[in-house]
């Protein structure tokens, strides 16, 4: 019998239950049972975040040490591809390319903790469905501070040249995509099938490239990924780039939140393929994982934090659902534990137009902006975890709002308005994958009821932009500047304007 | 009963109708490969599996100045519908030097393209960043599962 996740989890469960009930010092025993370190997404995790520092310590340790050390960065690599035009053990295109990255991967996120003592390091995944720029802590030849970015790539020839600040396109990252993926039905759809005519637990299938069928994970996300990159990325040796462990990270989890819904294969040929002296443990030892040791992640010593689904209505998200309508019932709440509302007038009543967009800065607590940012991100996959527990996870952290009161609009029918923070670039071309956009919203100018025609009031949700933008900051700043600009939603159309009286940025917290 | 030899009649003569253009198997920058993707003789469709197009990549060259990706368009009724992308890793030549060691893509088929009979696909090649220039793709093969 496999062990599946869902198996650890119950088991963990029915122990820690049997612990309370037999004696009560069981609970100061499970108290201090080490938590297994979650991997968590990169967005949100300031440059100087101790997640983000101790792998771009241990990535400049392992970069000083002599390529010939077995830690050093160059022999990790080489587990990978032994130039760049040669594999070494790596497996692609065929159904060894998952389990043999997730061992790879655990492997570095095993030298990461051995190097820098950090036992609670979880290697963090890059979501480029939510956040589809290269990540801030890669892009920086220096830190912050003025130090080597040991996460920059500067070896001649194979420098990075996709754009930092573009987006990965959606046709290859997007929630579309995903949900593609995630529709897959069986384990050789989904995570690329068997070499053909494999007959046996001979190691040459696993590097039998290309020898299976790839299915839409491997050849589209990861394939174009690591293409788009470019420098070491498309090569064989592409994990000299250190972007590439949070790559295959977010792969890996993809992989995790597939099996929520499904089974991995149960043929022998795959579950029992041993991955012999392919990689090894921070003592210099062989670490040969074979492929069904590599199922449940919380046994290889991290979490994505996927817990079973809950049964009922989680409390902490109904508590938020009472908080935010507080902020719809009254314009200006007072007095309400965990909301917490600024408001900036525009005074010179200047509108949002074609050639300008109008833009109101907010003073803010930025203890209050910083919670937002560096709140837990919602997963791209939620839509397939259990509805409760996704729901508790992206509706119970810490959210800003915008209330953008009393518009008055003009030639509305023509005109989509967009919503941007802190863009100091924004043009009319600044395209709506960009990290500081927020969302749009439309003015359905109709007539009025009952004699009486208010002017429309807008509700924008600016957590996840404030991530994006603020997370990596190591100070994030005390103000929001929220920003509308008028967009035609068809060339014929006639642009029109946009002036509120006022923006409230409310931060809620349960 | 007269449905069913209508529609056998229909799959026979769009089967004729696709099989009478010539495949053109290298695609660049300038122009897609095309090539008509066929259920293989004997294999039926599987209720438990949703249908895929399986394609045999059998040479590439990449550009010489940035990425390219191929993206998959099936035909009907004269217009393309894209029905996926993918991209050759390491992003370098290669050759196939039988057929067994093509390079096999599987995409979804979209359920109305699926209960069909052969479908046409026309393979772009798009570059992600720069100009695609050099760039080539020979298709071997495509079938649908």
């Amino acid at each position: 019998m496999s062990i599946s996740r869902r198996h650890v989890l119950l088991q963990g469960c029915v122990i820690g239950a049997g612990v309370i009930a037999a004696e009560m010092p069981g609970i100061v025993a499970l108290a201090q049972a080490p938590q297994t370190p979650e991997r968590r997404s990169l967005a949100g995790l300031a440059w100087n975040d101790p997640i983000v520092a101790s792998y771009r310590d241990a990535v400049a340790q392992m970069k000083q040490k002599a390529d010939s050390d077995q830690l050093s960065w160059v022999s990790l690599a080489q587990v990978h591809g032994l130039d760049p035009n040669t594999y070494h053990f790596c497996p692609h295109g065929n159904w060894y390319f998952l389990p043999w990255h997730r061992a790879y991967t655990v492997m570095c996120e095993r030298l990461v903790r051995s190097l820098t003592s950090n036992n609670d390091f979880a290697m963090p995944y890059w979501d480029w469905t939510n956040d589809p720029t290269i990540p801030d802590v890669f892009v920086s030849p220096t830190t912050p501070d003025g130090k080597p970015n040991a996460l920059y790539v500067s070896d001649a020839g194979f420098e990075r040249t996709w754009p930092a600040g573009t987006p990965m396109p959606p046709e290859i990252v997007g929630p579309d995509v995903l949900q593609s993926i995630l529709n897959s039905t069986t384990y050789e759809e989904f995570g690329t099938s068997r070499p053909d005519g494999q007959d046996s637990l001979d190691p040459s299938w696993i590097i039998n490239q290309d020898s299976g069928t790839q299915g839409v994970l491997e050849e589209t996300p990861h394939n174009n990924v690591h293409n788009n990159i470019g420098g070491w990325m498309p090569t064989a040796t592409s994990s000299r780039d250190p972007v590439f462990f949070m790559h295959h990270c977010n792969i890996d989890r993809i992989w995790a939140l597939w099996n929520l819904h499904n089974q991995n294969s149960t043929d022998s040929l795959w579950t029992d393929m041993p991955f012999t002296n392919n990689f090894y443990n921070p003592d210099g030892t062989p670490y040969s994982p074979k492929v069904s040791d590599l199922f449940v992640p919380e046994n290889l010593g991290y979490t994505y934090g996927l817990p079973a689904p809950a049964p009922a209505s989680p409390p902490a998200v109904m508590a938020m659902g009472d908080k935010v309508r507080t902020l719809f019932a009254a314009s200006k709440p007072q007095g309400t534990a965990g909301v917490k509302t600024f408001v900036a007038q525009n005074a010179a009543q200047a509108s949002a137009t074609a050639s300008k967009y109008l833009e109101i800065p907010v003073a803010v607590d930025a203890t209050l902006l910083t919670a937002v940012a560096r709140r837990r991100p919602a997963s791209s996959g939620t839509e397939l975890l259990a509805f409760s527990q996704a729901r508790e996870r992206a509706a119970s952290g810490p959210r800003a709002l915008a209330f953008i009161r009393d518009v008055t609009v003009s030639d509305p029918q023509g005109t989509m308005y967009r919503v941007f923070i802190d863009c100091d670039n924004l043009t009319p071309a600044t395209p709506v994958t960009d990290p500081h956009y927020v969302g749009t919203f439309g003015a359905f100018e109709h007539g009025s009821h009952g004699g009486k025609h208010a002017k429309p009031s807008f509700v924008v949700d600016l957590t996840r932009a404030i991530q994006r933008v603020h997370g990596s900051s190591a100070n994030p700043p005390a103000r929001i500047k929220v920003q509308i600009l008028p967009v035609a939603n068809q060339p014929s159309a006639r642009l029109g304007t946009a002036a509120p009286t006022q923006i409230e940025v409310a931060f809620v917290s349960v | 009963m007269l449905a069913a030899l209508c529609g056998a009649a229909f799959a026979l003569s769009l089967s004729a109708a696709l099989a009478a253009e010539p495949d053109q198997l290298i695609a660049t920058t300038d122009r897609p490969a095309t090539i008509t993707a066929t259920r293989p003789a004997g294999v039926r469709a599987s209720p438990a599996q949703s249908a895929r197009v399986i394609i045999k990549v059998t040479g590439f060259q990449p550009a010489q100045d940035g990425p390219v990706q191929a993206v998959v368009k099936a035909e009907r009724n004269g217009t393309d519908q894209e029905i996926g992308r993918f991209a050759i890793t390491p992003y370098t030549q290669f050759r196939a030097a039988n057929p067994d060691q093509a390079k096999r893509f599987g995409l979804p088929l979209p359920n109305d393209l699926a209960s069909g009979g052969p479908v046409k696909l026309n393979v772009y090649l798009v570059p992600a960043n720069g100009a695609g220039k050099g760039a080539s793709m020979e298709i071997g093969s495509a079938e649908i599962r």
